[in-house]
């Protein structure tokens, strides 16, 4: 069963990442890192959210809530589940009034669940139009 | 002419149609609906893409005021049925205006996956449909086509029977409390070989990867293999949350689809669990409703100890059952 080898090399790879971005690191687990991005402000997600990490996300992201837009850039969130995806579009709900919050490479499964349950129209949350991977 | 709304204690009329062939749809049908449109009433026909031609074609300008949507779209995971029906009633709650509708669901070349959860449908819609704003779906039933034993089981889903003519209270109707029980209608075993998983918490990760694996092994699409995974994964989820904190896994493919069963510890007590969609601006929604939305079909059967949920994916015409390893 190769289940065990893709999991190394997922957790093989983000340790590359959160190695390479120490500084800039916010949140790191075995198969998540949150790094900070300053041009624009935001942050950068690689890896994947679950039940098993989503507890920790949500909290990394209630800590601070900026005065300005936020950027979030997805294209290495190689998978999140609904609560994961609530818990990034919770960010918006919570932004000061005028602010939004842009998702930036939604792969095609983010942006279907975000359409399926209404949370796409959010009013301050935008879906940039750049690629995701899938 | 149709039934009244006269019964106090019935708001909704869940009323099956036999009919034989097409001329006897259409002689079943269009009166239904010339009377719903002379009453100015609001409509929806939800049926197949030959069968709404046909109504059309015999309508003429009465079928204008209808509204039309192909069951093989709205009811190809017959799950999304209740939600769209929920739609249709709740955009003409409080406008004063009675509602009508048609929705066959059960046709011949279902499979037998989706005739026995088409089954299960009709009887939640009584569930569904209880307490809420009057309204009258006639649903009908192909005597010609099908088996005699879902003619039967028509009757103790829907609580009125009708031939098109006469309408009558279907004597062996199950009721509403009955068409909300646990269901637990047996599951045929899986007549290929198996790959199992017993998962707790740490083995989420392995559970999506085993489950792309499959995905990818059986031909679907990247869209529809993400969509399999996210389904999978919500489902354990579930169990986790609501199951006792672990579950076992069982995955196969057969000619015509892939399915991942997951059995956990819980007790599944909300029949509309699973159909209820989000409502807009809540952080909602139920990780069941979604996977309705990802898979072509979701079966859940509650027994005293334990609950198993089956997902199932079609596979491409033409696909042979490929090695997933």
């Amino acid at each position: 069963m190769d289940c065990s080898f893709r999991v190394a090399k997922v957790a093989a790879n983000i340790q590359e990442r959160a190695a390479y971005l120490a500084e800039d690191v916010v949140y790191a687990d075995k198969q998540l890192v949150i790094a900070y991005e300053f041009m624009p402000a935001g942050l950068r997600f690689s890896g994947e959210i679950d039940a098993w990490n989503v507890d920790a996300v949500v909290e990394t992201l209630a800590r601070r809530v900026p005065d300005s837009d936020l950027h979030f850039e997805l294209t290495q969130l190689t998978f999140s589940d609904v609560a994961g995806i609530r818990a990034l579009a919770a960010v918006a709900w919570n932004l000061r009034p005028g602010y939004r919050l842009i998702l930036h490479g939604v792969a095609p499964q983010l942006r279907t669940v975000l359409n399926l349950v209404g949370w796409a129209q959010v009013s301050n949350l935008s879906l940039c139009e750049c690629e995701g991977q899938t | 002419m149709s039934l009244e709304f006269t019964s106090p204690s019935r708001a909704f009329i869940h009323e099956a149609l036999f009919y034989a062939g097409p001329e006897g749809f259409v002689e079943g049908t269009v009166p239904f609906l010339r009377e719903g449109v002379a009453g100015g009433e609001a409509i929806l026909v939800v049926e197949s893409a030959a069968k709404i031609e046909m109504l059309r074609s015999e309508l003429g300008r009465d079928a204008e005021s209808i509204v039309f949507a192909d069951m093989a779209e709205v009811g190809a995971n017959p799950a999304r049925i209740i939600p769209a029906w929920q739609d249709f009633v709740s955009r003409y709650a409080g406008s004063g205006r009675r509602l009508r509708g048609i929705g066959e669901p059960i046709w011949k070349g279902r499979s037998p996956e989706e005739l026995v959860e088409c089954q299960r449908h009709e009887s939640l819609l009584n569930v569904a449909f209880a307490d809420g704003e009057p309204w009258y779906l006639l649903c009908p039933y192909d005597t010609d086509a099908l088996p005699d034993d879902v003619i039967e089981e028509a009757r103790r889903s829907h609580a009125f029977t009708t031939d098109g003519k006469e309408h009558n209270q279907s004597t062996s109707f199950r009721g509403v409390e009955e068409s909300g029980a646990p269901f637990a209608a047996p599951l045929p075993e899986p007549r290929t070989q198996v790959q199992r998983l017993d998962f707790s918490l740490d083995e989420l990760i392995v559970v999506r990867a085993l489950a792309g694996r499959y995905a990818t092994a059986a031909g679907l699409s990247s869209q529809r293999a993400a969509n399999f995974v996210m389904a999978v994964n919500e489902v354990a989820t579930n169990s986790l949350h609501h199951g006792g904190g672990k579950g076992s896994l069982r995955i196969w493919q057969e000619a015509g689809k892939l399915t991942c069963e997951i059995v956990d510890a819980g007790r599944y007590d909300h029949p509309l669990a699973d159909r209820e969609r989000p409502t807009p601006g809540t952080m909602g929604p139920r990780g069941l409703w979604l996977c309705n939305q990802l898979c072509d079909l979701l079966q859940i059967r509650s027994e005293p100890s334990r609950t198993v949920f089956r997902l199932h994916m079609r596979r491409p015409i033409g696909q042979r059952p490929g090695l997933a390893n």
